[in-house]
């Protein structure tokens, strides 16, 4: 992407989701509790019972995360230990959309591509796609995905991530062969200090020289995303 | 409360009545129609989401026409929430309702928070949909535009053919001759030699991932804790104030003499000349670091700090050392060190105040 035009665009298109973060509708007051109320089962005094029941409804309208359906399913795996856990299985190529649980702060679904997994160490790469159209440096990658929220890869913004965590996710698709090539390569290569590969050159985003490029704004505010993932139920 | 309970109920059917139609176009069918009851609830709150979006997002009426009906609103809306996202789009309502409806209490208050947390997530899905609207409607290019760049380009005033975008791909490190970079290099030190040392110690810190970022390519985050906690401010103040650091040595420089006679004369030498003070005041936040003077310095600071604001010295140094054991390792990780022992006269300072602070 190494066009000013695009640049331009790139920016024009930061500086509206920027301000529109900045005035996000206030999430409303959350009322007081209740003391007949259990907050897991919806035991509710029978006053309330239509709410609870409408309430179950729309709980129930979820689709679970794989996780919770594996466990829904009984598929399990039982370490030499002894230890049962949930198996989800997570491959190389998936894009996988996480569950907002994982993190409460996120204020946008969050997809991310498995780089590469880990079993022994019961991890796995999670590369997250960006919220713009255009990569923004030389470490975003375009996917050419024809799905706006999968236009963008951030490689530099890749994190290793508990198989436990990411299975609380569902799957969304498996990513095209040319699309994992290229963000493997484009990772090799960052990990490694090395130029990216000059076959990619169009896909990426331009340098950063200047320090107060307003795409330094756009880092800090997406930088780990992905880090301090808490557990979900 | 009592009033609203119908109007509640219905709401949850209409919600419901969404869920399954988008259950049903997954399966591969068509997108059914929604009740005209439905459909009306469903289009005052795309009218209202997607034109706050625009207005929001920062695109004129004459730019970007606002929506005219709800039908128009809920079209547009769901063009860019489900037809442009044929993969993403799967779960997206999942993703909402998650949100909402996994945790918490069963009562009609549970419900009516509920029901206007849903809203207010699904209007904020929608004020996206208006952006992107707005991205392909025309996009709005930079120039006409007041920046950021812009101010930092010094032509705030007096917009010129050229933003800062195009000088931020076009600035060549080699402007000018090489007597003529010499001469600058050293206005540019004096001017980092007076300007560093009052930097609020937050905002150095800030400054050094910013150096950091730039000269090894290593992107640590200002919302981790560790540099929260050592910065003492919240991550949003942190990066504000970093910027607002910048942006003042920016216009320091453009009011030095050599600074307004390259305006006048060498616009490319002007640009220049701010980049290269920008870039020093970065480098010398790095050696602040890698030399261990911020530990010291915010030592001296805490000593002097009213109660309220002081935090004991074990603390403080537990902090710089939280920092210390962030960067080594981020560093480690991208290969980035320049040597194994880059970042000892960090670690041996932190250690020294600590066996000062026990004699």
């Amino acid at each position: 992407m190494n066009d000013p035009l695009r640049l331009q665009s790139w920016a024009a298109d930061w500086q509206a989701y920027s301000r529109l973060a900045a005035t996000e509708p206030e999430m409303p007051a959350a009322p007081p509790s209740d003391p007949d109320t259990d907050a897991t089962t919806y035991t509710v005094s029978a006053t309330d019972g239509v709410a609870a029941a409408l309430l179950g409804k729309l709980r129930d309208s979820i689709i679970p995360h794989d996780a919770r359906r594996a466990a829904e399913d009984g598929v399990f795996v039982v370490s030499a230990g002894g230890s049962r856990s949930v198996r989800v299985p997570i491959v190389r190529g998936q894009i996988r959309h996480l569950h907002p649980s994982l993190k409460p702060g996120w204020t946008r679904p969050v997809y991310v591509l498995v780089l590469s997994v880990d079993e022994q160490a019961q991890t796995a790469l999670a590369v997250p796609f960006g919220p713009l159209a255009e990569p923004a440096i030389k470490s975003e990658l375009a996917t050419g995905i024809n799905d706006s929220s999968l236009a963008v890869l951030c490689l530099w913004n890749i994190t290793t991530v508990p198989l436990s965590k990411l299975g609380c996710s569902w799957w969304i698709t498996d990513a095209y062969d040319d699309v994992l090539t290229a963000a493997s390569a484009l990772h090799q290569a960052l990990s490694t200090r090395q130029p990216p590969p000059e076959s990619l050159r169009d896909r990426l985003g331009a340098p950063l020289i200047h320090p107060l490029d307003p795409r330094h704004d756009y880092l800090d505010s997406e930088a780990g995303l992905l880090s301090g993932l808490t557990d979900v139920a | 409360m009592d009033s609203d309970l119908p109007l509640l109920s219905k709401k949850v059917t209409y919600w419901l009545e969404l869920k399954e139609a988008w259950s049903k176009w997954l399966a591969g069918s068509p997108m059914p129609s929604l009740s005209r009851e439905a459909e009306l609830y469903f289009e005052g709150l795309a009218l209202a989401a997607f034109n706050s979006g625009l207005e929001q997002g920062g695109y004129s009426d004459a730019e970007v026409p606002r929506m005219r009906s709800g039908l128009e609103a809920w079209s547009h809306s769901f063009q860019y929430l489900v037809a442009g996202r044929t993969l993403t789009g799967s779960r997206l309502l999942d993703d909402l309702f998650a949100r909402v409806f996994e945790s918490g209490g069963g009562t009609w208050t549970d419900l009516d928070h509920k029901l206007r947390y849903l809203e207010s997530q699904f209007r904020m899905r929608i004020r996206d949909a208006a952006r992107q609207y707005a991205g392909e409607f025309g996009k709005k290019s930079l120039r006409q535009r007041v920046s950021r760049g812009d101010k930092a380009a010094g032509n705030e005033n007096e917009p010129g053919e050229k933003t800062m975008f195009d000088y931020l791909m076009s600035v060549e490190p080699d402007w000018g001759t090489e007597l003529e970079r010499a001469e600058l290099n050293q206005i540019v030190q004096a001017q980092i030699g007076s300007f560093f040392p009052p930097i609020r110690l937050p905002f150095k810190i800030g400054l050094c991932l910013r150096a950091i970022r730039r000269g090894r390519n290593v992107i640590i985050s200002v919302k981790e804790d560790s540099v929260t906690e050592l910065a003492g401010v919240k991550h949003s103040v942190l990066a504000e104030g970093t910027v607002k650091s910048m942006e003042s040595l920016a216009q320091q420089m453009r009011a030095d003499p050599a600074g307004q006679q390259l305006e006048a004369e060498d616009r490319e030498g002007a640009i220049y000349f701010c980049l290269q003070g920008l870039l020093a005041l970065l480098d010398r936040s790095e050696l602040w670091l890698l030399l261990a003077e911020g530990v010291a310095e915010s030592l001296v600071l805490n000593e002097e700090a009213s109660d309220r604001k002081k935090v004991p010295a074990s603390e403080l140094l537990d902090r710089w050392e939280a920092f210390a054991q962030l960067l080594e390792a981020t560093l480690k990780e991208h290969q980035a060190l320049e040597s194994e022992n880059e970042l000892q006269p960090l670690f041996k300072a932190i250690e020294a105040a600590r066996g000062t602070l026990c004699r």
